[in-house]
């Protein structure tokens, strides 16, 4: 049925959504988290990078996640001499998390979940339209 | 008698059909509103006048795939429309989907589908007030 593949699309459009979410928060969670040595490096930020690819039985073009990516280098620095993960001079590499871009992306994210319940809604506001006809 | 054959009802069912088809094609622009190089499709438009020249009678006018790209291909089945790329606005990764314009879209759809189930309606009791079997409906 027709109605069901919009429907199918928007659910597979709030899983991606919501797996984005979830790398947001680990980016925010481990905003702060150091190395252990000093030649290690500090938590790295994620990116999720989603594909479009299309469904062969419902003939639509669903999103799926195509991966996960850390994003290399740009840490910071803070002079830290006590850290386990300080170097000879004390400073401490921070992770190249940045909270504000990570609020910007859950904002989108956010909007982009709504805007998929909103396109469920009008499918079930249509589908009940057409079961209505039935009642005559 | 089959109500298909009336041709008012044959271009209701046509509207109905075009309405759900584009309300996937919405469902996948907005599913995809995050992904790289995507960009936003649409249907064409019902073009009324040949609906009319094709429409009449039988009620089973041909509603034909538009071919505008050397790579199109034929449709199998009930294929409803050309599904033409409108990118509206573009982001840097390439993605030309606006969420405001495909909501907007969404509930124009969704409005209008409303309205083609009322109308659909309203015939249906004008047939039964004809009939005789009351005008409920």
């Amino acid at each position: 049925m027709e109605l069901d593949k919009s429907v199918t699309v928007a659910f597979a459009g709030m899983s991606a959504q919501s797996q984005r979410l979830k790398v947001i928060a680990e980016n925010i969670a481990n905003a702060d988290s150091t190395a252990k040595t000093p030649d290690q490096d500090p938590y790295k930020r994620k990116i999720i990078s989603f594909a479009d690819e299309l469904d062969k039985k419902l003939g639509v073009d669903m999103v799926k996640v195509r991966g996960v990516s850390q994003v290399q280098g740009g840490f910071g620095r803070i002079y830290e001499p006590g850290n386990p993960a300080s170097d000879a001079s004390g400073y401490v590499k921070t992770p190249n998390v940045n909270t504000i871009t990570e609020m910007m992306d859950m904002r989108e994210a956010q909007r982009a979940y709504d805007a998929d319940l909103n396109v469920i809604d009008a499918a079930k506001a249509m589908l009940s339209r057409t079961i209505d006809l039935l009642r005559g | 008698m089959d109500i298909g054959h009336i041709p008012l009802f044959a271009a209701f069912s046509k509207r109905m059909a075009w309405l759900t088809a584009r309300q996937t094609v919405l469902a996948e622009n907005v599913a995809n509103a995050n992904t790289p190089g995507y960009m936003a499709k649409d249907l064409k438009e019902l073009d009324f006048k040949s609906m009319l020249a094709s429409g009449n009678g039988a009620g089973n006018g041909a509603l034909r795939l538009a071919a505008d790209q050397p790579g199109h291909i034929a449709p199998v089945a009930n294929n409803i429309a050309a599904v033409v790329q409108r990118p509206d606005d573009q982001s840097l990764s390439g993605n030309g989907v606006s969420l405001e314009s495909q909501m907007m879209k969404v509930s124009t759809n969704a409005s209008e589908y409303a309205l083609v189930t009322t109308l659909y309606k309203q015939n249906i009791s004008m047939i039964k007030t004809v009939l005789g079997g009351g005008s409920s409906g």
